[in-house]
């Protein structure tokens, strides 16, 4: 049967001959050539065969140019037998390389056949052609069909996964991946192609199949859905004439009897940018071009539409694809969206957006002289925005060249320049078209669904732009890359890492391999915290952050993962990733705005008040990064404030992509590996490396082993017995048996291999093939089965017939034998009497007859007479009731005219009537409609209010935080002014203390040179003061020795005194005794004579006492001498007194002779006593003089001491003070500098909590 | 001649006169099923071709004497399944197993696999021996099998 099924017409292209293959022939060549796969630079590897051995290395024969060549033993692959090419399931190849891979998969696409299973999944190469397998009638020959029984397709994947969702009740997911141009979109086409067809929902009733071509109009739309989305989100690239600029992912309801109950389409990641600029050679979103080149002339009047070359957006003006005719694209553009139910306004509207967008680009801006204001000289475009999109010429221009801008609680106009105006406008353009194809999509999804109710399963088709690597990759390339590293690990995951637990779980003994393929840790790199999506999102909020520091953030943060990757200084990107399909640079350049998507939010409160419904529509959920938030950051609170009102576009897709991920996870992945051949867009090309390179990210070879090394089929025990028991009756008794047990003694008797199975704890598990060999036994057997049913069901109809078959055969038996008693009876003469014989039998009955008839008339004439009667009474009634009748009819006249004047008026009426039953039809329509928006409205309403209530709480917090904000920020500044002034402040002090200090240190310098100097002085002075001491002990010394002197001196000087007291009184005795002498000589006169005897004898006398005086005087006078060595004058005087005395005594002598003489030397005496007593007062003063100088000397020393003293203790209490002032100035120096350096530090601490409060609030 | 008992010798005969519709103690081979079918026995078509049943009409006539010993081979062949076997095949189909199934599964099954039925046959069948099926479309398919069977 299968054999039957590949040779159906209808699968040629899908499947070749391969009985070929089995000739033997060419497999002779393969044992006898010993052919291998050797490496190849272009051709990947090439078929070789071997010469000889030579160590680790073989020499080989290449089997196309005959080059004979040594290869390393370990570089060689083996090859399978020519049997094997173009399997259908790479898992069936002997020999699992990457050269058998390649170069089956080439084999089969140089044949036509783009789709080869691979173990689980399907691999398809882009055949760039169109091919002739995607009919209904290849649809309906895999319609139910297993996988192995037909040649590989999509289709088949489709239709295993329906029938396991159908089956399972279990969620499916068809992924298609792969790079761009390999063919995604294509192959989703075809899934929901299918789907609609295998799936359309079919009347209710109509038990039999039905024609496959009336699909609903569901399935219609579904289908329609393609191309809209196509126009509007696919543009023509370098790689593909085609390429999705987005990623999406279609989810198909179904309902439990497995028909189509609606649908949802989920976009991704639109490449908005390409709707204002293109690289050389590429094209913007086809459905510019579409309407460009498809509208009519009213059309393009009333969308202002100009020429292709006019607009600066399409960068390269009119670009025509060869194979693309927009004109027609755009009118099945426009049927599409016919079908999908969007009316003339909705053209309207969306057309008018797209001409808006383009006219965005044509704004032309100019830079005012001397200010940094930038203009618009010539606002014919900003007119015909203003007028697509229902706005105000002047306001419109006014929001985009001055901005109004919140700062703090006040509104600032904001000069722009020239690129921020151009930057503002194209931003906005590209939110315009954004926004617009967000709307189509919720367009389509609101046809789609329109159920209502949750179908009971569904089949979710992921479409996702491929792993992108060019030359420099920026923001929209990590996206789209990490959406691939994620679903690669979801791939993973479920092919790699969940079957092996499942092993584990199953307690079936396995031995764990690890394929090497976790990608968590590139995941990890860019999603975690502190990754890089995270460090841009912080970047973003950071004042004054440029591409450049988050550069060096990420740097800083990751330079040491191991996925993670610096450039070199000299290359342009910034960084680089190590993704699972290779090393890719990225440039930083653009990435914070990217990230933020600032849009100027006057030009956007514009169009959201905009005169028509439909921009306002699109716009009114804008949550923007208005262009007042990103001038915010200039403020260091700016951040703060900003949290929780808009997400960053990072965010935003990880949150998707987070949720698309829950989807994928609970749902039974099948994928499609899509493979481009070759980057030239060329039918029957493959590019080995390129291949290679794929099949390797694609862990395609890794797929493969382990479905043959694993045992990729399990089925629960129960649902293994229930759907095999068919092939081993009568092995289970009746009655209960447990699963396991159950289902080892069906294995026992199907007579499996060991190897081939493994009985888990619940459930039973298969290597690859193994149930399907069993599903074709069951098959096998069920056909069986059904065809002997089948046969009770022909053979009891055709018992059926048989029975009504001998009922008609009796009856034809009856008529026959009347047939042929008649034909017998026919020429019998009585016969023939008897036929004429008995129309004539009649007549003898007649005059029974009549009397019979007569009686009859006799009862018909009774009856007629009271027939009559009261036919008579009816007359009368008849006349009564036509005489009413006539007066009814008047009556009915009457009221004819009033029915009639009724009829017209009712007829008003109901043409009234039906007027307002249009209107209350439409109104009802309209309520309904209105209800249901309002109810829609109503939850939005109610979501709105929560999501305002959190909002206002938010706001409310955000508030109360903002103020407490600024009110710390006030203190704040306060405290930081303050701060500022105190370091102002200290710092003018500490330069003042440097200055004093410096001052100090001089003077400190000066003070210690001045006490040097002093000390030295001091030194000098103690010098001087040991000498002034000794000069003060020598004159002590000679005070002392003076004194002493003195002392003596005055005891002599006493002496004298008393001794001249002595001698005055002596005088004195002597000039009484002269005066007496006198008055004797006077009076005794003449008696002197004798008397002078006495007089004579008492000078004797006193001459002896005059010798004694004498003697006494020389003592004394010697003593003098002895004891006054320098009181010569005493000496002297002594020596004049003796003089005197001898004098005296030679007057006295000569008074002795002469009185006179006596006279003469008592007057001399007296003047020598006279003299004597001058020289006395003289020494006297003297003495008194000497004394006088000495004291004065000694005043004068001890003035000295207590100057040097004074001095002294000044020159200590100096130093002391200097010191004190020194070490005082010391202190308080360092101690400022003390409190500076705290300062300092607070500061910096203060800082550096603002700086962690800053970062710890992201 | 054959090892059919005299009984079964006459109800052959007795059926073949029936088909025998010109009298002249033949039959076309393409109604030797319906003959056989007639005689309580359920050949598939693969049986009857082999059993030198024709397709078409007009192909082959068959003699009473050529027709009995078919009829014995026929009789003979007792792999053409029973109740039990049938029952168990579309249990298969009672995902609920509470003896109902899909009634457009076995239309389906009766349509599109083994030596498929024509849509009329179906529709025969059904009318005849089917219960209708309840809101879900679910139909008990013993009693169907029953009957049909009988």
């Amino acid at each position: 049967m299968v054999d039957m099924d590949r040779n159906d017409p209808e699968l040629r292209y899908l499947s070749v001959d391969r009985n070929s293959f089995n000739d033997p022939a060419t497999q002779a060549e393969w044992t006898q050539k010993r052919l291998v796969w050797v490496p190849h630079e272009t051709q990947g590897f090439v078929a070789a065969g071997i010469k000889g051995d030579r160590g680790d290395e073989v020499e080989v024969e290449i089997a196309e140019s005959g080059k004979l060549m040594l290869v390393q033993i370990d570089d060689i692959q083996k090859m399978n037998p020519p049997k094997f090419d173009k399997v259908e399931d790479m898992a069936e190849l002997t020999c699992l390389n990457e050269a058998s891979v390649l170069h089956n998969i080439k084999d089969r696409y140089y044949s036509g056949l783009i789709y080869t299973y691979s173990g689980l999944f399907c691999v398809v190469v882009n055949p760039y052609k169109k091919l002739p397998i995607y009919t209904e009638k290849i649809m309906e020959r895999y319609k139910g069909i297993k996988r192995h029984e037909v040649p590989p397709h999509v289709f088949a994947i489709t239709d295993t996964a329906y029938r396991s969702m159908l089956q399972d009740r279990e969620d499916q997911s068809i992924l298609c991946t792969g790079e761009s141009g390999a063919g995604k979109t294509e192959n989703t086409k075809k899934v929901i192609q299918y789907l609609a067809y295998v799936a359309a929902s079919k009347p209710k009733g109509s038990a039999g199949p039905t024609p496959a071509l009336i699909i609903g109009e569901l399935e219609q739309q579904l289908l329609q859905a393609n191309p809209i989305l196509e126009a509007f989100g696919n543009a023509k690239t370098v790689k593909n004439d085609n390429s999705s600029r987005f990623g999406k992912f279609i989810r198909i309801n179904f309902d439990a009897s497995g028909y189509i109950a609606g649908a949802n389409i989920e976009t991704y990641l639109l490449e908005k940018s390409r709707a204002i600029r293109q690289a050389k050679d590429e094209r913007t979103f086809h459905i510019f071009y579409q309407l460009l080149a498809g509208a009519t002339p009213e059309q393009k009047a009333e969308y202002i539409i100009e020429d292709a070359k006019s607009y600066p957006f399409l960068s390269s003006g009119a670009v025509p694809v060869p194979g693309i005719d927009d004109v027609a694209e755009f009118q099945a553009t426009i049927k599409s969206m016919n079908i999908m139910g969007m009316n003339i306004e909705d053209f309207n509207s969306i057309f008018r957006i797209v001409s808006a967008v383009l006219l965005f680009g044509s704004m032309q801006f100019k830079q005012e002289r001397n200010s940094d204001q930038a203009t618009l000289p010539d606002n014919t475009v900003a007119q015909k925005i203003a007028h697509l999109l229902g706005l105000s010429v002047t306001e419109m221009t006014k929001a985009f060249l001055k901005p109004r801008i919140k700062v703090g609680r006040d509104f600032v106009t904001k000069a722009q320049t020239k690129e921020q105006v151009e930057f503002s406008a194209e931003a906005i353009g590209k939110a315009c078209y954004e926004r617009l194809f967000r709307w189509l999509v919720n367009r389509i999804n609101r046809s789609l669904d329109r159920t209502k109710r949750q179908g009971a399963s569904f089949i979710g088709i992921l479409d996702m732009a491929g792993f992108e690597i060019f030359e420099l990759n920026s923001f929209e390339q990590l996206c789209i890359n990490y959406t691939n590293e994620k679903l690669q690990q979801l791939f993973n995951h479920t092919m790699f890492i969940l079957e092996q637990e499942e092993y584990q779980r199953e307690g079936i003994e396995w031995k764990f391999i690890d394929f090497g393929l976790d990608l968590q840790p590139t995941i990890d790199l860019i999603d975690k915290p502190m990754g890089i999506m995270a460090l841009l999102d912080e970047e973003c909020w950071f004042p004054k952050a440029t591409d450049k520091t988050f550069v060096e953030k990420l740097v800083s943060a990751h330079s040491v993962h191991p996925k993670f990757m610096k450039t070199d200084f000299r290359g342009a990107s910034d960084f680089a990733i190590i993704h699972y399909a290779g090393k890719v640079d990225y440039s930083a350049a653009q990435w914070l705005m990217k990230n933020m998507d600032p849009l100027n939010e006057n030009v956007v409160s514009l169009l959201q008040s905009s005169q028509d419904p439909f921009v306002c529509h699109i716009w009114k959920d804008a949550e923007i990064v208005g262009m007042a938030q990103q001038a915010m950051t200039d403020t260091q609170f700016g951040a703060r404030t900003r949290k929780g009102m808009f997400r960053t576009v990072s965010q935003l897709y990880k949150e998707q992509l987070t949720k698309l991920m829950a989807t994928l996870r609970n749902t039974n992945p099948n994928f499609v590996r899509c493979i481009i051949p070759n980057h030239e867009k060329r039918a029957g090309k493959i590019e080995a490396p390129l291949v290679l390179d794929q099949l390797r990210c694609n862990g395609v070879l890794e797929g493969i082993r382990i479905c043959r090394q694993g045992f990729p089929n399990r089925i629960p025990f129960q649902e293994f017995r229930q759907r095999y028991e068919l092939l081993t009756p009568n092995i289970i008794p009746k009655g209960f048996m447990d699963g396991k047990k159950a289902c080892e003694q069906m294995i026992e008797a199907l007579e499996l291999d060991h190897n081939l199975y493994r009985v888990g704890q619940s459930k039973i598990f298969f290597r690859a093939g193994v149930l399907a060999h069993l599903e074709e036994e069951r098959d096998y057997k069920i056909t069986d089965l059904i065809v002997n049913f089948q046969a009770f069901c022909r053979g009891y109809m055709a018992r059926r017939n048989y029975q009504k078959r001998l009922q008609q055969l009796n009856a034809i038996r009856i008529i026959q034998r009347n047939c042929a008693a008649y034909l017998k009876l026919r020429n019998w003469q009585w016969w023939r009497l008897y036929i004429k014989v008995k129309p004539l039998l009649e007549v003898t009955k007649q005059e029974e007859k009549l009397t019979q008839k007569e009686d009859e008339l006799r009862q018909i004439r009774d009856k007629l007479d009271t027939q009559m009667k009261r036919c008579q009474e009816y007359e009368q009634k008849f006349q009564q009731a036509s005489a009413e009748k006539t007066q009814l009819a008047e009556q009915l006249q009457a009221e004819l005219e009033l029915c009639a004047e009724a009829e017209e008026s009712r007829a008003r009426a109901a043409a009234r009537k039906q007027e307002l039953e249009e209107l209350l039809h439409d109104l009802e329509g309209r309520i309904e409609e209105e209800e249901e928006r309002c109810n829609a409205l109503q939850q939005e309403k109610k979501r709105l209010q929560l999501n305002i209530q959190d909002l206002e709480e938010q706001l409310e917090e955000e508030e109360a935080a903002r103020q407490k904000l600024q009110l710390e920020r006030v203190q704040c500044d306060a405290k930081l002014k303050k701060l500022e002034e105190d370091l102002a402040l200290s710092e003018d002090t500490n330069q003042k203390l440097g200055k004093e200090k410096k001052i100090l240190e001089e003077r400190a310098n000066d003070l210690s040179q001045a006490l040097a100097e002093e000390e030295e002085k001091a030194k000098h002075l103690s010098k001087l003061k040991a000498k002034q001491e000794s000069a003060i002990a020598e004159l002590e010394e000679k005070l002392l020795k003076d004194h002493q002197l003195r002392q003596e001196a005055d005891r002599s000087k006493r002496k004298l005194e008393t001794e001249l007291q002595d001698v005055r009184e002596q005088l004195a005795e002597r000039r009484a005794q002269l005066d007496e002498l006198q008055t004797v000589l006077t009076a005794r006169g003449d008696c002197t004579q004798e008397e002078l005897q006495d007089v004579r004898e008492q000078l004797a006398e006193r001459r002896a006492q005059l010798d004694e005086l004498q003697t006494v005087l020389t003592k004394r006078e010697e003593e003098l001498a002895a004891a006054v060595a320098r009181a010569d004058e005493e000496g002297a005087l002594r020596a004049a007194a003796q003089k005197a005395a001898r004098e005296a005594e030679s007057a006295l002598a000569d008074a002795h002779e002469d009185l006179e003489a006596e006279r003469a030397a008592r007057t001399k005496a007296e003047k020598l006593k006279r003299d004597l007593n001058e020289e006395l007062e003289a020494l006297k003063s003297e003495l008194l003089d000497s004394l006088d100088t000495t004291a004065a000397q000694q005043e004068l020393r001890s003035k000295r001491e207590q100057e040097v003293a004074v001095l002294k203790r000044s020159i200590e209490e100096e130093a002391v003070t200097h010191e004190a002032a020194l070490t005082d100035q010391r202190h308080k120096h360092s101690q400022e500098l003390q409190q500076l350096m705290e300062q300092h530090e607070q500061i910096k601490k203060a800082k550096a909590g603002e700086c962690e409060r800053d970062s710890g609030s992201w | 001649m054959t090892d059919l008992s005299k009984i079964d010798q006459e109800k052959a005969a007795f059926v073949f006169s029936i088909f025998d519709a010109d009298g002249s103690n033949k039959i076309d081979a393409f109604d030797l099923g319906n003959v056989l079918r007639a005689l309580n026995n359920n050949p598939t078509l693969a049986t009857i071709e082999k059993l030198g049943g024709t397709k078409k009409r007009g192909e082959k006539l068959l003699s009473f004497e050529e027709f009995l010993p078919i009829y014995s081979q026929a009789k003979k062949d007792k792999d053409q399944g029973c109740y039990e076997d049938f029952l168990e095949c579309l249990k298969l189909y009672d995902k609920a197993e509470n003896g109902t199934m899909l009634s457009a599964e076995l239309t389906h099954s009766l349509l599109a696999l083994g030596e498929k039925l024509e849509d009329h046959e179906v529709a025969e069948v059904i009318k005849d021996c089917m219960d209708p099926e309840d809101d879900d479309g679910f139909i008990p398919y013993g009693p169907f099998l029953k009957k049909m069977m009988a």
